[in-house]
């Protein structure tokens, strides 16, 4: 009896060393950023021997959220930082939307409706999603140049659209797939239309796999930034991570408020994976497995 | 009688999307269901796409594209991509960049993984709760959380060390090419490993216990079960992992830009990099697009041998 608990509480410590190395390896990268955001510029560089923070302040979060430029301390990004934060939310809530509502259709025929030219179709879908961002932006740029959409949340919105929309209709069939089909059935021998069908069972079936898929949508686009940086870097549309390219090229780098951008920037998204951990982790392995 | 004629005869688009009763077809439905996708995918992909072929074939630059004149280069783009050394190293350092990624990640992946596998254990839920975070980070933000631990100023990696008296003066991580490269490794694998993490565990909680314990009558300790049970059945989504980051770690962008920009010298140039530099920084869209297209053929083979995969499976 004492051996079968001796080797019982082996196992607890192996699976505690285990899972603490792999917390490490998770959290102590962010934790970094959290303790080189919390103090002033001046804290920072006095406190160079030693990782732990010598004082705890807010004021670098502060001065972003308000947007304050008083303080000539402080390298001008400060002021663009309410303005970038609004500009992601629209462009990110917009794009989730509609892939979001168009990808359904699409994923739903693919799911449900064996249509003529399915298969060939569903490998045009999935061959778009592995097209490389970079062979896109060149062209997109000089055609958004020549329709005036260049620098507008217009023209974001509308690329971040045609390229996440692939992925939407990908992970949202899995999720029609997963769904038993014996509903949409007996709609059907109750007299109600295909279109009916759609609209009236499966959309209300299906909310929690589209709430997954908008929040992977909303945070992939909110995260983007090869498309923002190349279509849409002026300063009255630059979303997050497009303010945070332009500290790269900063003559002397203040590490102090570039990590409280970086903290506020990946606060709400990290925050959506984490309460919606659940949800998002299967259409994350859904997606990947099948697309 | 003309009104009653239109009645037995519906239009053509009426008969079409409506059919009998007012149902449509399963032909007519799917068409209907794929307008918006086929316009978005066709006016925001293979336009581009194809608007991307025409550019590298061109003679484009800013000042060609002013006059409205680009005249046709053939394939001197391509050639002179391909017959720039910086190119080609880039192109090299791409691949050894995106296959050592994937395996790190493949590695500490399949660790975080059986971590939270140790189902017996309360710590394995907390390990389940977080696991996603690092993927939630924008990529950018990675690259300067990396940045400042790597700084040689005040950079945490450098503090941490020398209160541990481990160095006597700061290192200089992304002034040495070759630290400067890990650099970048380092911080693009911690933000992917989620993925690898995920896929593991699913496959994992997959494989059913009694062929542990049978293993373990037969005397097999854990280091046997785990190289001669847990690896094998792990193959397929290793593949799948393997073929699909490796198509995407060639994208490697954003961790670049921020870590080094690609320097010191060049020894951070990314493939990706290479073509924004060209086509932004030097305004040249027509070898900026060429070197893109390279890229895109390179990943178009893992895209293809992954989709290959996919759809065996899916026929399975």
């Amino acid at each position: 009896m004492s051996h079968i608990s001796k080797k019982a509480r082996r196992r607890q410590l192996i699976a505690w060393v285990w899972n603490l190395a792999a917390l490490a390896f998770i959290l102590i990268p962010i934790l970094s950023l959290l303790i080189g955001s919390i103090q002033s510029e001046k804290a920072l560089i006095s406190n160079m021997e030693t990782p732990l923070p010598k004082e705890i302040t807010l004021r670098n979060f502060i001065v972003l959220i308000t947007g304050d430029n008083t303080d000539a301390n402080y390298p001008v990004q400060v002021e663009h930082f309410p303005r970038a934060f609004l500009n992601s939310a629209i462009v990110s809530l917009s794009t989730a939307f509609l892939t979001v509502f168009f990808g359904a259709l699409s994923a739903y025929s693919l799911a449900r409706l064996p249509f003529r030219g399915r298969n060939a179709y569903s490998f045009a879908v999935l061959a778009t999603r592995m097209v490389p961002l970079i062979a896109l932006v060149i062209p997109l740029f000089i055609t958004l140049r020549n329709l005036g959409l260049l620098n507008t949340l217009t023209g974001l919105i509308v690329t971040q659209v045609g390229f996440l929309l692939p992925f939407t209709i990908w992970l949202l069939r899995a999720y029609f797939e997963s769904l038993p089909g014996d509903m949409e059935e007996a709609a059907r021998v109750d007299g109600c239309t295909r279109l009916g069908t759609f609209f009236r069972v499966v959309v209300p079936l299906s909310a929690p796999g589209m709430s997954a898929t908008f929040v992977i949508t909303f945070l992939l686009t909110w995260n983007e930034l090869l498309i923002p940086i190349t279509l849409g870097a002026s300063k009255e549309v630059q979303t997050l991570p497009v303010l945070l390219a332009s500290f790269i090229s900063d003559y002397s780098l203040q590490y102090s408020i570039i990590n409280a951008t970086a903290f506020l920037a990946l606060t709400p998204t990290v925050i959506l994976a984490l309460l919606l951990q659940k949800y998002v982790v299967a259409g994350l392995t859904a997606g990947a497995v099948k697309g | 009688m003309s009104a009653s004629a239109a009645k037995s005869n519906p239009g053509f688009l009426t008969r079409f999307f409506l059919g009998w009763r007012g149902d449509l077809g399963i032909n007519q439905l799917a068409f209907l269901l794929n307008i918006p996708t086929v316009v978005i995918l066709i006016l925001l992909i293979a336009y581009p796409l194809g608007y991307a072929f025409y550019l590298s074939v061109h003679e484009v630059t800013l000042s060609t594209l002013r006059s409205g004149e680009t005249p046709f280069a053939g394939l001197k783009n391509y050639f002179t991509v391909l017959q720039d050394p910086l190119f080609l190293t880039t192109l090299g350092r791409t691949l050894v960049m995106g296959l050592l990624s994937v395996f790190l990640m493949l590695a500490i992946g399949l660790f975080v993984a059986m971590g939270m596998n140790m189902e017996h254990s309360r710590i394995s839920y907390v390990t389940r709760a977080l696991v996603l975070m690092p993927w939630a980070v924008p990529p950018i933000a990675n690259g300067l959380m990396w940045s400042f631990i790597f700084n040689s100023r005040y950079g945490h990696l450098n503090s941490t060390l020398y209160s541990l008296g481990l160095i006597d003066s700061f290192i200089r991580f992304l002034s040495d090419p070759t630290l400067a490269f890990m650099a970048v490794i380092i911080a693009y694998v911690w933000r992917v490993v989620p993925f690898s993490a995920l896929l593991y565990h699913a496959a994992l909680a997959g494989i059913p216990k009694e062929i542990y314990e049978a293993a373990e009558v037969d005397g097999a300790n854990s280091w046997q079960q785990f190289w001669r049970i847990t690896l094998p059945l792990l193959r397929p989504v290793t593949a799948v992992l393997l073929i699909l980051r490796t198509a995407f770690a060639l994208m490697i962008f954003d961790e670049v830009f921020a870590l080094t920009s690609g320097g010191p010298g060049d020894s951070t140039w990314t493939a990706a990099w290479y073509s924004y530099w060209t086509s932004f920084r030097l305004i040249r869209f027509d070898t900026g697009s060429a070197a893109a297209f390279i890229l895109a053929v390179v990943i178009g083979f893992f895209a293809w041998v992954y989709i290959r995969f996919v759809y065996r499976r899916m026929e399975e």
